[in-house]
């Protein structure tokens, strides 16, 4: 048994079902209607992210007027040139920029890894070991928090880049995650990858690593936008100002401007710029709708 | 999937976890030989602070210390100023705190010393015991000293001159009860508008949605005593309070509680901006009014202080009572040999009179109130100068914000849930009153 | 040739149990087989367990012994046998909390999924403009929350928010929301779906992305309409996506904590108190560790609980 003889036929002209209707008034009317709801929507979605970058070209006591005002009676655009200037916001994403690549490496890599020995090996303990992993996401982490900072502080890990680092790459968010999509990918093709003398090794990475791209993009968007957007992982953790992340330093800026909220909305646009552009690069992997399966055997 | 595999599963971590349990890295303090303090050796310190450029008092106390004695570095390490205890408490129970740490409240205080992460302050302390500039009693525990005050901020009566003077109002006198405050209030809600202010967002008062703004006050000026009460869960002392802060809600003296919390109200803002001519607040806006009105945050106008309005119920002391926890600093219990000594002495300075100039000269409020101190704080550019702002910070009858003991910090966490019903008049004040001292009582901490 | 295809459809993503050894009858001993295999899975599963082992585990189950003692995060934990158990019977603002907890999550988690769901679906297919919506929905997600939740307070002010002045433009008697004890957890919920609906979007188009087209091709030969498509082909083959992101979903539920703290704080009184922020609270306004450990291990069982009815459910019907 093949790939090919369980999922036969012509892919090339594989297209969304819906697509290959002739065109009518009606549906040029939906067409219309759809995309005149989406945009609303995404309006109504992107409504407080507006106010936000409103906010921080306010002067500061605009920002929480009651009753609620949208336009700046003044446009500063100070804010923008004065959080560089003002704060070591390059050193905080450098840092920060670090700390999620590694996170993100790691967790893809040994997540995705470990995720194909319980996807596809059968071996005994295979769904014990699988369960607690998922029972320790079910543990709130503020419960164990201390006990972990003590155990990395006698190792003399606490406020290194290394405690981030760890602390954050080894969940079982991830492998869960590839898991679920390995089972997803049919078992025939590992079979016969297997029929074929592949190692196991060499079935991950020739079969299985090519279809995941999609997940593998999931998973880099996510990891890489948690560990950007943690805060309490590096304010336990860090104590040097070298090593701040931009949500510690952001906070730890705030805090020095207590109460200029204006610089505080000025902070929070900046720190979603970088998500995003890791965000627009990983959805391309999203590609052309319904995927070309990559079913080639 | 089989479920005895599970049942296995959960035995074996089980088991695990209590050895782990077993071998906890923290505790166990060696306050070993304590070395007198020898001011030629070289000795580097560390210190926790936060905000450090907002808040220069670390730097002013260790620059002031490292002047004076010069073979002395102390190295400001820079904590979040929100979650200062959640940092603290990790690095005390890991045995990593600095040598020298503030304490911000009392309550914290108390969980602390019990931590053996602190060293004992005792011999400090026999030096400030019959100053009568200091008032170091509230760090008494048995006998001994964990930490020393090196301020002590309490709450006054912030009012805006220039607006009560346009409304025609008089300005508060150290007289004032909460009644007279009310009244005044009142008579601001009529005036202000006929002055020219907007009726809109401009209010007589701005009372801060903390509860200390009215528990605290109700605590102080009772009169009773907690462990008659407030360790009882007894709290109707409480409810001529709510009942004042529901009538200032209720005719818009102030902006309702519910829409200062949800939007994060300013007290500054409000103050500093002329939206509130009154603000019962702590002495350490003092600081930042000065400051924000130098900078162009606040708004120029002149303001002053009086002592916070009493009890129109009752009077329990001849000074006005008020409430304000001091600010403490701690020497770890991992120091040893010049390092804890210069802590120590570092300590001792930051308590006594230099370390309190030092302080009185960036507007802070010290722990230490001699004369010289205060013309060194009234002497600070833009500070209010007039003699009842003087009486005002320099006499007063301070109150610990919550009393300190078992089970404070969950009392005071069940009061704050009941705070939030009353304010958002969600539940009436016996109710919610009621309720609080319900589930004290369902902690256990409560002994009848 | 079709039809072969089509039959497949139901089964595809389920385990070919009982046919793998036949393969493999004649090269290896089924002992063998059972040895290469848990070599092979150890290898692949050793990277990631060992950091896992020491970050998660080993301090997880150091809490199941905490949640036995009086511990003030210093020194060493006290055990004091029942009596945090025993406390917890009695405490009312821990039900208040437990039932908060469900609250939130019965309609978070199905408001949350076919809203994520739907959009995945949505943006999975050839519509113009696609990657800008994907972008727009995930918005939410990684805008940082202390500010949005800032906006959203705002936005819900009972008197000047908006919500309340186009809700006002219908009715007189507009909800209180955050300020009122019956409305600050719906408010509470419509901005973690708002927040997390793109999230989970994400994931779910992921997994659309693994479903072959020939599956839809065959289908549609056999004269299976879009309905008929969507629960023979798309939902069967979003199986373990599905089961996943119910399962992140449920957890994430019963955890949630970053968004009430911000919000509202657990209040008015009590009413938007979680599980998760009564053991946040617990462990760091009052210092008070063990209980805290107490309370989350009840927020454990209850995600252990609901995980494992899912996973019973998910055998079933992979079978």
């Amino acid at each position: 048994m093949t790939a090919q003889t369980a999922f036969p036929g012509a892919v090339s002209s594989a297209d969304v079902p819906f697509n290959k209707k002739p065109v009518s008034p009606a549906k040029i009317i939906g067409t219309v209607v759809g995309y005149t709801t989406m945009i609303l929507c995404s309006l109504f979605i992107l409504l407080p992210f507006i106010w936000m970058v409103l906010s921080s070209l306010k002067p500061n006591n605009e920002v929480f007027m009651v009753p609620m005002k949208w336009l700046p009676s003044v446009w500063r655009w100070g804010n923008y040139a004065n959080i560089w200037t003002d704060s070591s916001m390059l050193l905080w994403v450098g840092n920060t920029v670090f700390f999620a690549i590694c996170v993100t490496f790691l967790q893809v890599f040994t997540g995705s890894f470990a995720a194909y020995g319980f996807s596809k090996i059968r071996f005994r303990g295979r769904n014990t070991l699988f369960l607690i992993y998922i029972a320790t996401m079910a543990v709130p982490w503020q419960a164990y928090m201390i006990p972990q900072f003590k155990m990395l502080s006698a190792i003399g890990l606490a406020d290194t880049r290394w405690s981030i680092i760890l602390l954050q790459a080894f969940g079982a968010f991830g492998v869960f995650m590839m898991k679920q999509f390995y089972d997803t990918i049919p078992e025939e093709l590992s079979e016969a990858a297997r029929l074929d003398g592949l190692s196991e090794f060499g079935i991950y990475r020739r079969v299985i690593l090519p279809l995941s791209g999609p997940s593998i993009a999931a998973l880099g968007i996510i990891t890489f936008t948690n560990t950007w957007n943690d805060y309490m992982g590096p304010l336990i953790y860090l104590r040097s100002p070298d090593l701040y992340t931009i949500q510690l330093g952001l906070k730890t800026f705030i805090s020095q401007n207590s109460a200029d909220y204006a610089m505080i909305m000025t902070g929070s646009v900046m720190s979603v710029l970088p998500i995003l552009i890791v965000f627009l690069l990983g959805q391309r992997q999203f590609i052309e709708g319904i995927a070309t399966s990559g079913m080639k055997g | 999937m089989k479920l005895n595999r599970i049942f296995k599963a959960v035995a074996v971590t089980s088991v695990l976890g209590l050895a782990l349990a077993g071998c906890g890295g923290g505790g166990s303090s060696s306050s070993s030989s304590s070395d007198a303090f020898d001011k030629n050796a070289k000795t580097e310190i560390t210190m926790a602070g936060w905000s450090l450029d907002s808040t220069p008092e670390f730097k002013t106390l260790a620059d002031a210390f490292m002047a004076k004695y010069p073979n002395v570095k102390v190295n400001i390490k820079q904590y979040s100023a929100d979650d200062y205890d959640k940092q603290m408490t990790a690095d005390i129970s890991a045995g990593s705190q600095p040598d020298v740490f503030p304490i911000k409240n009392l309550q914290k205080y108390l969980t602390y010393s019990q931590s053996q992460g602190l060293a004992d302050l005792s011999d400090i302390a026999a030096g400030y015991k019959d100053d009568k500039n200091i008032d170091i009693s509230n760090y008494e525990l048995d006998g001994k000293y964990y930490a020393m005050p090196y301020r002590q901020d309490s709450w006054v009566l912030f009012y805006n001159k220039d607006m009560m003077k346009k409304a025609g109002v008089d300005t508060p006198t150290d007289k004032w009860t909460w009644d007279d405050y009310t009244k005044a209030a009142e008579q601001l809600k009529t005036n202000l508008p006929k002055a020219g202010y907007d009726a809109k967002s401009v209010y007589p008062i701005y009372q801060h949605n903390w509860q200390s703004v009215v528990q605290a006050f109700a605590l102080a000026q009772t009169g009773y005593k907690p462990d008659t009460n407030f360790f009882k869960a007894k709290f109707d002392y409480m409810k001529p309070f709510y009942e004042r802060a529901l009538k200032w809600q209720d005719e818009k003296l102030t902006i309702d509680w519910n829409t200062s919390k949800t939007t994060s109200v300013q007290y500054q803002a409000q103050f500093g901006t002329q939206k509130a001519a009154m603000l019962p607040m702590g002495t350490w806006y003092a600081a930042t009014l000065v400051q924000q009105q130098k900078s162009g945050d606040a708004e120029k106008f002149s303001w002053g202080i009086a002592p916070i309005p009493q009890n129109p119920d009752s009077s329990s002391s001849d000074k006005p009572v008020t409430f304000g926890d001091p600010t403490g600093l701690a020497v770890s219990a991992k120091s040893e040999g010049q390092k804890l000594a210069a802590a120590k002495e570092f300590v001792k300075f930051a308590s006594g009179e230099d370390g309190a100039k030092a302080l009185a000269k960036i507007a802070t409020t010290p722990a230490y109130f001699s004369d010289a101190v205060a013309d060194t704080y009234f002497g600070v550019d833009g500070m209010a100068t007039d003699d009842l702002t003087k009486e005002a910070w320099q006499n007063h009858d301070t109150k610990p914000e919550n009393p300190v003991g078992e089970g404070s910090d969950t009392i005071i966490s069940l009061l704050n849930d009941a705070h939030s019903s009353i304010m958002t008049e969600t539940s009436s004040v016996n109710d919610a009153l009621a309720k609080a001292t319900q589930d004290i009582k369902d902690q256990g901490i409560v002994t009848e | 040739m079709s039809h072969t295809a089509a039959a497949q459809v139901d089964q595809r993503p389920t385990d070919s149990e009982g046919q793998e050894p036949s393969h493999n009858k004649g090269k290896m001993s089924s002992a063998a087989i059972s040895r290469r295999n848990f070599l092979h899975g150890v290898a692949f599963i050793t990277p990631n367990f060992l950091g896992f082992i020491f970050l998660c585990l080993i301090p997880v189950c150091a809490l199941f012994y905490i949640a036995n003692t009086r511990w003030s995060a210093f020194g060493n934990p006290v055990f004091t046998g029942g009596a945090n158990w025993r406390r917890l019977m009695r405490d009312s603002v821990f039900k208040d909390s437990f039932w908060n907890t469900i609250y939130y999550s019965v309609v978070h988690i199905p408001l949350t999924l076919v809203l994520a769901f739907g959009l995945a679906v949505l943006l999975n297919s050839k519509l113009k403009g696609r990657s800008f919506f994907r972008t727009v929905a995930f918005f939410p997600y990684i805008t940082s929350i202390v500010a949005i939740a800032q906006v959203w307070n705002m936005l819900f002010d009972a008197r000047s928010g908006v919500i309340n002045q186009i809700i006002g433009i219908f009715t007189d008697n507009v909800p209180g929301w955050l300020g009122s004890t019956t409305w600050a957890m719906p408010a509470v919920i419509i901005v973690a779906t708002w927040r997390e609906a793109g999230y989970f979007m994400i994931l779910l188009l992921a997994g659309l992305q693994t479903i072959p087209s020939e599956l839809y091709e065959a289908a549609q030969l056999d004269g299976a309409n879009a309905w008929q498509r969507f629960w023979k082909v798309t939902v069967p083959c979003m199986r373990p996506t599905l089961f996943f992101v119910m399962v992140t979903l449920t957890i994430g539920s019963f955890k949630i904590l970053d968004l009430t703290l911000i919000m509202t704080g657990g209040g008015p009184g009590t009413s938007t108190l979680v599980l998760a922020q009564y053991v946040y609270k617990v462990a760091f306004e009052r210092g008070d560790f063990g209980y805290s450990g107490t309370v989350s291990l009840v927020l454990f069982a209850l995600c252990m609980v609901v995980t494992l009815i899912q996973f019973w459910y998910n055998n079933q019907k992979e079978k």
